[in-house]
């Protein structure tokens, strides 16, 4: 299993097989190519034939296929099912040691990216940032400055949606 | 190499009703695999859902590559032991490809006896293990087990083969620096407790793995201390605070996305190079050995023509043609690896020995690994033959088989009795692999032989003292040992017991040993061979 | 008539029109002069530029309304006129008059036009003293007393709107006139609630409105022409979306009435310049809704059905050339359509997108214009408006424009940044759409456009194939299968 693709809403898991003398086929057997045509891309698969416009740019590609233009985004297996699985629980930013709140960077209903900083902590003379682990809405949280919490507490939420 | 001349008539009776035979033994494997591997009662597949859990050929299919093959072992195991109700020993084995690199992938069928141990399981585990200490193969372990059978505690326990073998192979393959990963999928007890942590890297999901050496039971038993599987032995616990595990783990899938990319980012082997151009198939249909194969085990068959099957471009570059024909010897290609191959055409003489010794330091020298295919009734005897030191010679073949520093392989193509059996590497000679034709027979000797030693012992015997037997009490003294010598040397019973690595459908054999070679060169080919003495 | 009082003409402005307005600046022979910000990065206006000065401000949108900053970036650039474009400080009267008193040629209507327009009931009142049509209304303000009276004089259906509000808030429909007494007095407790100030403004709510404009133009001379009408009815939360011209809903006479009315307007107050006259259509007859003075977004659409370049004759106007052509000498031929694409998801509620523009391929084919205001390898911001280009085709009829715009947004490839160019698709093959049967509420009410289409299996397949076998990961996992397994393929014994 190669990671899974992205479209729109929909996750798609992807099992691409090696074809015998090099090449490239699905589970059932369709051969798949991927090709340069006069400046745009011939897609074959099995019988089916397309031609599109394709652009990678890191782990989006962007395709223009019959008229429409679809933003594919790919994720690893790991990185997938981890999200999927656990829901809220990896929604949360938890501490990751005992101390206390320095700065809040965020409010309940702010709409964060993953790996926004949304909380300074201070443990042992040593001030670490906390980042949203996955996009999402701020939710509540023990958000005053001052406040000592133990390890593991959970400090920020982020919740779907944004 | 020119390729192999056939002479086999396919459009003749004898062929057809070959054919007839062998492919309905050809279905029966088929049948009996498949129920090994997938036949289980609805209310043991129910329970695995119940507790959130996939079924083994579930996990396998999301741990292997797509459209990659895998060699299953001794898918057979124990088929004849426990009334059938352990089958395939509980334990899958095999060989696969995971992030394009072959891995030995080993794990408990948590659908048979909840994956329980049992002796025929042990071992199947043990010999995995060997298998991929022999051929540096990586290990991932995909472990769910109620642990050891106890009732059996005296057959998997205490010897030196037994359960701690198991352990005694991780830490030698860790030694040696091929990695495991085990993936804890449900429980790791007592013993089993160690795979995970004797392995390089473990996943652990949580929810449904555990691992702690005394499970909640056993703990209140032995001390009244009152504990749940979770603070026990959970993954969290294990994750974050004891260190036994290394990560944790959403779901099954998750954990076996976590292994794969772990296994990803190791060091890709560094294979050892042989002999090899692009591959071609056979030139005749594989499926023609049905036909070449008798119905009749007793009955003789070319060799050459079940080579001409096998082979790439069915070509065959015999050495010695004329000397000691008995013993056919000669170099082919099987998926482009060049192999030196040894077939029986016959009971072992001493020209036949000799040039076998002979041969098989050849290919030793010339780093070519070396395919056995037995059909062999064993060494001939007799006063003439004696006294032409077969017995010397014999012995020179099997030191040259036990010296051998490249990889052998084992087909057991119809029969492998006696002294014979050694000669053409058999159980005992190491090899990398050793799998069984659906109508192969292993034994000391023949059922017919043995049961015409043992009545005939037993008529001189009676003789002496004066008494002679009828014909049905001659066929009730043979007929009971005739019928236990085929039993106990019948593929299947060989297979149930481990003394192979699986019964293989003929016309799947060529696929089969090309994956053995390819899985075998991950090991370094000693530079300098060297043997024992002798004896001329 | 190629002479001009002034030989440079800087664009303030950004995007698409200042492209435009710069590609017929260079070629009347006049010098293009540009202000831009450094968030555009490279854009197709610096490549029409003969000069450039940077702009900054607080935001990016500040930058472009600074008087003070642009006026001195006109002069170190030696600007002689200055074209606003649309929207920023185009109907700025303040910033007209600066230009006039910096002795440099304001493209547009003279300054007090600008003030008179920009004054909704300034408008309305010189509109209506005119005898020229008003949507039918009641101002509280008027006669308090005799307020309610009015309003149920105008006949239902009746919009009340709080007169201090804004944002939609407060505003409610009155359907059924016997409950006008119960309806004014929740407006006015809610607009009390808002606002702090409960008093009303009642008005004819036109349901299904059209939103029909004229495009009219004017010399120093004292001529006005109109061009005939724009129908803009096709809008998403008050943003026009597709354009088109001639509207479909005219019939001739209809047509010379609006016009002449929208001409009438602009003789009035003595426009100089290009200018449209906005109007609310409904069955009973239309009304008018406000003056624009400055060129408009769709301007493209009269061009394309007049053969006119309305760039080319703001010149000419304020270069003090008298029109070169009569009312009688303008001809409208065929169908015009255009799309505006946006830098926004219809899937996300039309949720601003950014990113890099990692391929832009406009379309080509007859009839075929596009206006685009991004260039391939740049990045889309949302400092500004997210307008990216505009696609505008002519056909001879209005089916074959339809069929032409449909053709042109299929052949469009806009990658990196997510657009609303197939839903600008699934409006014109909309049934009602091709019929002609459009209004201002139209987009609002049918939202499942928006969703797109689910993907056909093929589609998905093709789709899944292209991204997988251009990923190099997929395609590096796959590649590091030997050979000999690759072979095997899924084989099993």
């Amino acid at each position: 299993m190669q990671g899974y693709l992205i479209i729109g809403e929909e996750a798609h898991a992807l099992a691409i097989c090696p074809a015998m003398g090099g090449g490239y086929r699905l589970a059932d057997g369709a051969p798949l190519t991927l090709r340069e045509s006069g400046g745009r891309m011939r897609i074959q698969v099995g019988e089916t034939v397309r031609e599109a416009e394709i652009v990678v740019a890191g782990e989006t590609v962007w395709i223009h296929l019959e008229g429409v233009a679809y933003e594919i985004t790919w994720r690893s297996a790991v990185e997938r099912l981890a999200r999927s699985a656990d829901g809220e629980a990896d929604g949360a930013v938890h501490a990751p040691m005992p101390g206390a709140v320095v700065k809040v960077l965020v409010q309940p209903g702010d709409v964060v990216r993953a790996g926004d900083v949304v909380m300074v902590i201070e443990s042992m003379k040593l001030e670490t940032t906390l980042r949203a682990p996955r996009p999402g809405v701020v939710g509540h949280g023990r958000l005053a400055v001052g406040e000592s919490f133990e390890r593991g507490a959970m400090l920020i939420e982020i919740g779907e949606g944004g | 190499m020119q390729p192999i001349r056939s002479t086999v008539r396919t459009d003749g009776a004898e062929f057809r009703a070959n054919a007839a035979h062998n492919r309905g033994l050809s279905a029966q494997l088929a049948e009996r695999q498949r129920a090994a591997r997938d036949e289980r009662p609805d209310r043991d597949l129910d329970r695995l859902r119940r507790q959130n859990k996939l079924f083994i050929r579930e996990r396998l299919a999301l741990l292997l590559d797509p459209g990659t093959p895998f060699l299953e072992l001794s898918t057979l195991a124990a088929n004849g032991a426990y009334d059938g109700e352990v089958p395939s020993a509980g334990q899958v084995a095999g060989i696969g490809m995971v992030m394009g690199r072959e891995v030995l992938v080993r794990g408990d069928d948590a659908s048979v006896k909840g994956g329980a141990w049992y002796p025929h399981s042990v071992k199947k585990i043990v010999r995995a293990l060997d298998i991929a200490i022999e051929n540096r193969l990586p290990v991932i372990h995909l472990c769910d087990s109620a642990g050891g059978f106890l009732p059996l505690q005296a057959e998997f326990f205490p010897d030196r083969y037994h359960a701690g073998r198991i352990f005694r192979n991780q830490a030698i393959l860790s030694k040696m620096g091929v990695p495991q990963v085990a993936v804890v999928l449900g429980h790791c007890t007592a013993g089993g407790a160690y795979i995970p942590a004797l392995s390089d890297y473990s996943v652990i999901v949580r929810g449904t793995g555990a691992i702690f050496l005394g499970g909640p039971p056993l703990v209140k038993a032995a001390t009244g201390e009152v504990v749940e599987v979770e603070a026990l032995g959970g993954a969290d616990m294990h994750t974050q605070v004891s260190g036994v595990a290394d990560v944790a783990a959403a779901s099954e899938a998750h954990a076996i996305a976590i292994a794969r990319e772990t296994f990803g980012a190791l060091s890709p082997p560094a294979k050892t190079a042989i002999d090899w151009i692009s591959p071609e198939p056979p030139a005749h249909d594989p499926e023609e050995l049905y036909g070449i194969i008798p119905a009749d085990s007793r009955v003789q068959f070319d060799m050459r023509e079940c080579l001409a099957r096998m082979v790439d471009g069915s070509r065959f570059h015999e050495y010695q043609p004329a000397f000691g024909p008995t013993l056919i010897c000669g170099l082919a290609r099987i998926w482009g690896y060049k192999v030196g191959i040894l077939a029986n055409n016959g009971v072992l003489f001493s020209e036949a020995a000799l040039k076998g010794a002979h041969f098989i330091q050849l290919c030793d020298k010339d780093r070519t690994p070396l395919l056995f295919l037995q059909n062999i009734t064993g060494f001939m005897v007799g006063e003439e033959y004696e006294r032409r030191g077969i017995t010397k010679d014999g012995a020179k073949m099997i030191m040259a088989v036990a010296g051998a520093s490249v990889p052998k392989f084992t087909v057991n193509a119809n029969a492998s009795f006696g002294a014979g059996t050694y000669g053409m590497a058999g159980r005992a000679f190491d090899s990398r692999f050793l799998f069984s034709w659906p109508q192969a027979q292993v034994g000391v000797m023949g059922a017919e032989q043995a049961a015409n030693v043992l009545s005939e012992v037993k008529i001189r015997q009676l003789a002496r003292e004066g008494r002679s037997l009828s014909g049905e009490e001659i066929a009730a003294i043979r007929d009971p040992v005739l019928r236990d010598y085929r039993e106990q040397s019948s593929a299947w019973h060989a297979t149930s017991e481990l003394w192979d690595d699986g019964v293989l459908d003929p016309v799947d054999t060529r696929n089969a040993l090309g994956l053995c070679i390819s899985a075998a060169l991950n090991a370094p080919i000693a530079d300098t061979p060297h043997y024992g003495v002798f004896r001329m | 008539m190629t002479d001009f009082p002034f030989a440079s003409v800087l664009v303030v402005n950004r995007g698409e029109i200042a492209a435009r307005v710069l590609r017929t600046v260079r070629a009347l022979g006049l010098r293009g002069l540009l202000i831009a910000h450094e968030i555009d990065g490279r854009t197709p206006a610096l490549d029409l530029t003969d000069d450039v000065r940077l702009v900054r401000g607080e935001t990016p949108v500040a930058a472009f309304l600074d008087i003070p900053q642009i006026l001195a970036a006109a002069r170190e650039m030696g600007a002689e006129a200055i074209h606003p474009g649309y929207g920023f400080l185009s109907e700025n009267a303040g910033f007209a008059r600066a230009v006039e008193d910096a002795g440099m040629t304001w493209i547009g209507p003279a300054p007090e036009t600008i003030e008179l327009m920009g004054d909704k009931v300034r408008a309305r009142a010189f509109v209506g003293e005119r005898g020229f049509p008003l949507a039918p209304s009641a101002t509280e303000d008027d006669a308090p007393v005799t307020f309610a009276e009015r309003a149920r004089a105008l006949g239902a259906p009746l919009l009340l709107k709080p007169s201090a509000g804004g944002g939609g808030k407060g505003m409610r429909i009155v359907r059924d006139m016997a409950l006008l007494d119960d309806e004014l007095a929740r407006a006015r407790s809610e607009a009390q609630r808002y606002f702090g100030d409960g008093r009303l403004f009642a008005e004819r709510y036109i349901e299904r409105p059209r939103h029909i404009e004229v495009q009219i133009l004017g010399d120093t001379h004292g001529a006005v022409v109109h061009l005939f009408e724009r129908e803009c009815s096709l809008q998403r939360r008050f943003q026009k979306v597709i354009e088109e011209a001639p509207s479909p809903a005219l019939t001739e006479t209809e047509r010379a009435e609006i016009c002449a009315v929208a001409a009438g307007i602009a003789r009035a107050c003595r426009y100089r310049g290009a200018g449209t006259v906005e109007f609310i259509r409904d069955e009973n007859g239309f009304y008018f809704l406000e003056m624009n003075t400055r060129l408009q977004v769709e301007h493209p659409v009269t061009e394309m059905i007049t053969g006119l370049d309305l760039v080319a004759e703001q010149l000419r106007v304020a270069a003090g050339h008298p029109l070169s052509f009569t009312q009688q000498d303008v001809r409208r031929d065929g169908h015009a359509i255009e799309a505006r694409i946006y830098a926004e998801d219809p899937a996300r509620d039309f949720a601003p997108t950014a990113g890099p523009v990692l391929r832009l391929r406009p379309p080509t084919g007859e009839g075929v214009r596009f206006d685009a205001g991004v260039l391939e390898g740049e990045s889309v911001n949302t400092a500004f408006d997210p307008m990216l280009a505009k696609l505008v085709v002519h056909g001879a009829d209005r089916t074959q424009a339809l069929e032409r715009a449909t053709t042109a947004l299929s052949e469009l490839v806009l990658l990196g940044v997510a657009s609303n160019i197939t839903y600008l698709r699934a409006l014109l093959e909309d049934e009602d759409v091709c019929a002609g049967r459009i209004h201002t509420g139209l987009i609002a009410e049918k939202p499942e456009l928006a969703a797109g289409k689910p993907l056909e299996p093929e589609t998905l397949a093709s789709l899944i194939a292209a991204a997988a076998l251009s990923l190099p990961q997929v395609r590096g996992a796959v590649d590091a299968i030997p050979a000999l397994h690759a072979a095997m393929g899924a084989w099993r014994n």
